[in-house]
């Protein structure tokens, strides 16, 4: 194995690529594959959070589902604690498993209706191995307390919490092995604003006291705004932006990118469009990502840049020449502002 | 180019400026321990062109407010009170409300898979609306059909009418559901969540779409959502609502200029987004520390679980004792803006 690892490093994701095929449209014809994620590269430092944005569809569940080995990849590598996931026997696979836990988006549909909480919480420890119950149940209560929970809870059933509370026996489950990773799959997509920030702010405070690490996935650009230090905006499979996420907020490269930071409302009734003018709403199309082709960029279809060399070749994730995006060179940790585009803002901007 | 127009038939009985008047709303239900209010004694006007946002949390009452307006109540629910629009639609037989849902108001809801019939194609699922409300024959129905689905942004050209609902993207889907919301040309559309289950590029495009219909076509919209930047943005009027009661009322951007009453603060605040824009208004000593984000303790109570007195009470940080023994009438701070808070801002 040729790698250049550093000592904090964690999850290493190398060029990854997920492909599905797709049923046959009629019985002779080939099935089609579909790319879901198409060479996707990305580090998250050990407790660091890093952010992945972007549209439905455009990959963001396929790379956690890939990340989780849930889901083997048909190239590129995941590299977990240094060592290559997919390439692991199944005993040594469970044990670096232990050490990344996943939350979902559903807080009703991902907690098993018939089995009590303290159940459902303890069902990773049979990562760890052999246990006793006395231990087992202290690890139970110990979650619980860490994300706000009682233990006298352990005996109820989750059609007995609301949403937020349901979210919060995700996170003692995904807690309990005391993983160094955990990918957090919209986590609070499906809760109200004052809920959301609730279990933000117990993610936040788990993050401190562990020292955990976060796969931030979300299409709230305020939510990864405000929780993550890193972020990767991808598009069609693909990642179009990345960088350190104030970054890459305040200075935004990519004309997708950009037009995800428009569309989100503000509390500021002076934005109200003048009725007639709502042209003023860029008219993206829909994303479409079954259509799109092999060749050039998959943005090309609603872009308002386009010009025919996007079409023939992709263009690749790049520096930003601007004086922002320096300064990291002896910190090989850091993060760098890159676009994938022709056209990048900052080059719009001085011409 | 205005072809909602041309299947209308419908004539204001009333010429007075108000379309919806609803007064003294009171939804109730049998629950354990007797009769329990879920919606309690709600007043509001709308106009003619005018767009009203509601807002609050899940389970404050916003879905159960739009469902009695449109006479779709549960059985083991009772209404009291008027829902004036023309006559009152709470004692309307049920034949003739028929006659109003989908062709006077009509409803556009959160998910549009639950408002489509998956084995139907598009453009026949407008056209029923039409042949069912406009007497229209199958040929005219298809031909306005076509024209109502161009204009929602699904041209012929591009989305054969002929597509199922699986064969289109979410937001596709919910400018079907808007076709044919809009297809009778109704005075009133209710929007309940409709951009929710939307990722923001698609909300912002389905938001514009139906403001712009709106406003050709003068008709009235009330707009359910827990965004208050969806409400910003779009309305001109807006309630919040909390625990089945309106707490705090008035031009929309009169409310956001003085957000008067402590759960509206507790909302703004919670939204990461504004985080700003509340540093401004010195709502982050109230609601949080450092970068932590401000929320609200605790939830929405059950209707049964709902105190004596402000509802609000066991979330409130100004809450003092007078709070749980009396409910907060709304008081008028300004042109239309009221706010029911003994302690408000
Ligand atoms: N098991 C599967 N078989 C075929 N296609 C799939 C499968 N899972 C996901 N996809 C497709 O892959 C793309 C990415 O999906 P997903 O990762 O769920 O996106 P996101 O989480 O960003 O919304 C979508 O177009 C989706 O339809
Ligand atoms: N079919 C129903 N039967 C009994 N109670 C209901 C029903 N639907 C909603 N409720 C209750 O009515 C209250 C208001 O709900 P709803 O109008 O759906 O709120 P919102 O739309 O603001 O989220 C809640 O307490 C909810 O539990
Ligand atoms: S490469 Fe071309 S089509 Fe793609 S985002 Fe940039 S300008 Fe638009
Ligand atoms: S009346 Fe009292 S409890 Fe209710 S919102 Fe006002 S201050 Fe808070
Ligand atoms: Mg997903
Ligand atoms: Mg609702």
């Amino acid at each position: 194995m040729n790698q250049k690892k550093t000592d904090t490093s964690l999850l290493e994701i190398r060029k990854v690529v997920r492909e599905y095929i797709l049923p046959r449209q009629q019985l002779f014809s080939s099935a089609k594959r579909f790319r879901a994620l198409d060479g996707v590269s990305l580090t998250v430092n050990s407790g660091e959070s890093f952010g992945i944005v972007g549209e439905s569809g455009c990959g963001k569940s396929t790379l956690a589902r890939t990340v989780m080995a849930l889901e083997a990849p048909q190239s590129g590598e995941i590299c977990f604690q240094g060592k290559i996931l997919h390439a692991l026997k199944a005993k040594e696979l469970r044990r670096v498993r232990s050490g990344l836990q996943m939350i979902f988006q559903d807080p009703y549909g991902s907690l098993d209706p018939r089995q009590s909480v303290g159940k459902i919480i303890a069902e990773p420890l049979s990562l760890l191995g052999k246990m006793t119950l006395k231990k087992r149940s202290e690890m139970v209560t110990e979650a619980l307390d860490n994300v706000g929970l009682s233990p006298n809870d352990s005996v109820k059933f989750p059609h007995e919490f609301s949403g937020g509370q349901r979210q919060r026996i995700a996170i003692a489950r995904a807690l309990i092995t005391r993983p160094a990773l955990i990918v957090a799959d919209e986590p609070v997509s499906a809760l109200d604003v004052s809920v959301q920030a609730q279990v933000l702010n117990l993610m936040m405070d788990l993050r401190d006291q562990h020292g955990l690490a976060y796969l931030f996935i979300s299409h709230d650009l305020s939510i990864v705004r405000h929780m993550t230090t890193k972020v990767a905006v991808m598009y069609a499979g693909r990642i179009v932006e990345q960088g350190p996420t104030q970054m890459l907020f305040d200075n935004a490269q990519h004309p997708y990118t950009r037009a995800l930071l428009a569309a989100v409302p503000r509390t500021d009734p002076s934005r109200k469009k003048s009725k007639s003018a709502s042209s003023s709403v860029p008219k993206i199309p829909d994303s479409n990502f079954e259509t799109l082709s092999g060749n050039g960029c998959a943005y090309a279809s609603r872009c308002p840049l386009v010009e025919d060399k996007c079409r023939n070749i992709f263009p690749a994730l790049q520096n930003i020449q601007a004086a922002s995006a320096t300064g990291f060179e002896n910190n090989p940790q850091e993060i760098k502002h890159k676009v994938a585009c022709y056209k990048p803002y900052a080059a719009l901007v001085k011409s | 180019m205005n072809i909602f127009k041309t299947c209308k038939t419908f004539t204001s009985s009333h010429s007075i400026l108000n379309l919806l008047t609803v007064n003294n709303l009171t939804i109730s239900t049998e629950h354990k321990s007797g009769s329990i209010n879920i919606l309690d004694n709600l007043n509001f006007n709308l106009e003619r062109g005018k767009s009203l946002g509601v807002v609050g949390e899940s389970g404050c009452g916003k879905s159960m407010m739009a469902i009695a307006i449109m006479g779709l109540l549960p059985d083991n629910m009772t209404a009291s009170g008027e829902v004036l629009f023309g006559s009152n639609l709470l004692s309307l037989p049920e034949k003739e409300l028929c006659q109003i849902r989908g062709n006077k108001i009509s409803m556009v809801f959160q998910e549009p898979m639950s408002a489509l019939n998956p084995v139907l194609p598009i453009g026949f699922q407008v056209a029923e609306s039409l042949r069912l409300h406009k007497n229209l024959s199958r040929h005219q129905a298809q031909q306005q059909a076509s024209k109502v689905l161009d204009r929602v942004g699904l041209p012929s050209q591009q989305y054969s009418h002929s597509l199922y609902p699986h064969q289109l993207s979410g937001g596709q889907r919910q400018r079907v559901v808007i076709a044919i919301a809009m297809a009778c040309s109704p005075e009133l559309i209710i929007a309940d969540e409709p951009t929710t289950a939307l990722d923001v590029t698609i909300q912002a495009q389905i938001l514009a779409l139906i403001a712009e219909l709106v406003f050709e076509e003068n008709m009235s919209l009330i707009l359910i959502t827990h965004d208050l930047g969806v409400v910003a943005e779009n309305t001109d009027e807006m309630l919040v609502m909390y625990a089945g009661r309106i707490v705090e009322r008035g031009p929309t951007k009169n409310v956001f200029e003085n957000l008067s009453h402590p759960y509206t603060r507790g909302l703004f605040a919670s939204i990461t987004d504004s985080e700003i824009a509340s540093a401004e208004q010195g709502l982050q000593s109230e609601y949080s520390q450092t970068n932590r984000l401000s929320t609200i303790p605790g939830r929405v109570p059950e209707f049964w679980e709902r105190s004596k007195g402000c509802s609000f009470a066991d979330r409130c940080p100004r809450v003092q004792a007078q709070c749980s023994s009396q409910v907060p009438e709304e008081i008028q701070l300004g042109t239309a803006h009221s706010t029911a808070c003994f302690f408000h801002y």
